[in-house]
């Protein structure tokens, strides 16, 4: 595809609410807040990403990143009693604008002294990305304009560790937070038992659990 | 005209602010969302450098970073709520301890 010209406008007006998010996110002593504010950041981040050229990337932002992340640490900040959170101590704000500005200006140092003249971003299409995200490096397609590409990426195989490990941490965390004898599974034979026990103890018996 | 200089000082602004949530934040949650911060600078620079070279590899790259978030914020929860469980509440200070 060709390159284009992304409009700065939306560019400063998305980057505005982005830093500003980004700062409320970490300040903010409600972490409820930080949260939202962290949801309205990443939430941003999907126009870069669309100004990019790139709007796959933008989409799964806007599904895992904006949508699932904030959702989940709103879970975390309510299930660990966290709604507020001070500063560590006075000395760290200070040992943290130390690490962090001089950073800042490195960075900025560096970027500034590598101007790359009239680079353009060029979109990239979904057929493109899908075709090299599933197969291997090296194949041929033909795409739906009729051109053939040869496969540069090829990532069919680090796609399915992707899947796997995104398995894994599911699995993982369900086991972690596992607490035998509070947390029980619907479907396993000790949560029927439990149940049961529950009932009768509605019933006027003796709980299970009295004696321990 | 935009070049790929802004999108990369946007992205030092992001990382360098998030580098100073996960230093001071005492709230392990609260440092949890710093980190995210500062890796969704390193997507954006990712896929910044992919689109201006005409990359496709950089994007493919950023699309598996998207996975390891969503990996690490599932196993970041069930950390923390054992933390949680176990001292009664999810703090920094409570992790310097396991030290000793």
């Amino acid at each position: 595809m060709e390159p284009f010209s992304p409009s700065p406008v939306a560019f400063y007006l998305i980057a505005l609410v982005a830093v500003v998010m980004a700062v409320l996110a970490v300040t903010s002593s409600n972490l409820v807040r930080a949260s939202l504010a962290l949801a309205f950041c990443l939430f941003s981040l999907a126009g870069i990403f669309w100004l990019l050229g790139s709007p796959f990337m933008a989409a799964l932002q806007l599904l895992i990143n904006a949508g699932a992340i904030p959702i989940t640490t709103i879970f975390m900040v309510l299930m660990t009693h966290s709604r507020f959170s001070r500063l560590r101590s006075p000395l760290s704000a200070i040992v943290g604008l130390l690490v962090a500005l001089p950073l800042l200006v490195a960075s900025f140092l560096f970027v500034s002294s590598r101007a790359n003249g009239g680079a353009q971003p060029t979109p990239l299409g979904l057929e493109r990305l899908g075709v090299e995200l599933l197969s291997q490096r090296g194949a041929t397609h033909t795409l739906s304009t009729g051109e053939v590409m040869v496969v540069q990426g090829g990532t069919i195989v680090a796609f399915q560790v992707a899947a796997v490990i995104l398995l894994v941490a599911l699995v993982g965390a369900i086991i972690i937070a596992f607490r035998p004898g509070e947390t029980t599974l619907a479907f396993s034979p000790s949560a029927r038992k439990r149940q049961v026990g529950r009932r009768g103890y509605d019933r006027g018996e003796e709980s299970p659990r009295a004696d321990a | 005209m935009l070049t790929l200089s802004h999108f990369l000082a946007l992205a030092a602004v992001l990382f360098a602010i998030g580098l100073y949530g996960a230093l001071t934040r005492r709230n392990l949650v609260a440092v949890l969302i710093s980190v995210d911060i500062m890796l969704n600078a390193v997507l954006i620079n990712l896929v910044a450098f992919a689109r201006f070279t005409d990359n496709v590899q950089g994007d493919l790259l950023a699309l598996f970073v998207v996975a390891i978030i969503a990996a690490k914020v599932a196993i970041g929860l069930a950390l923390f709520l054992n933390v949680f469980r176990h001292n009664g509440r999810a703090t920094v200070e409570v992790l310097s301890r396991m030290k000793q």
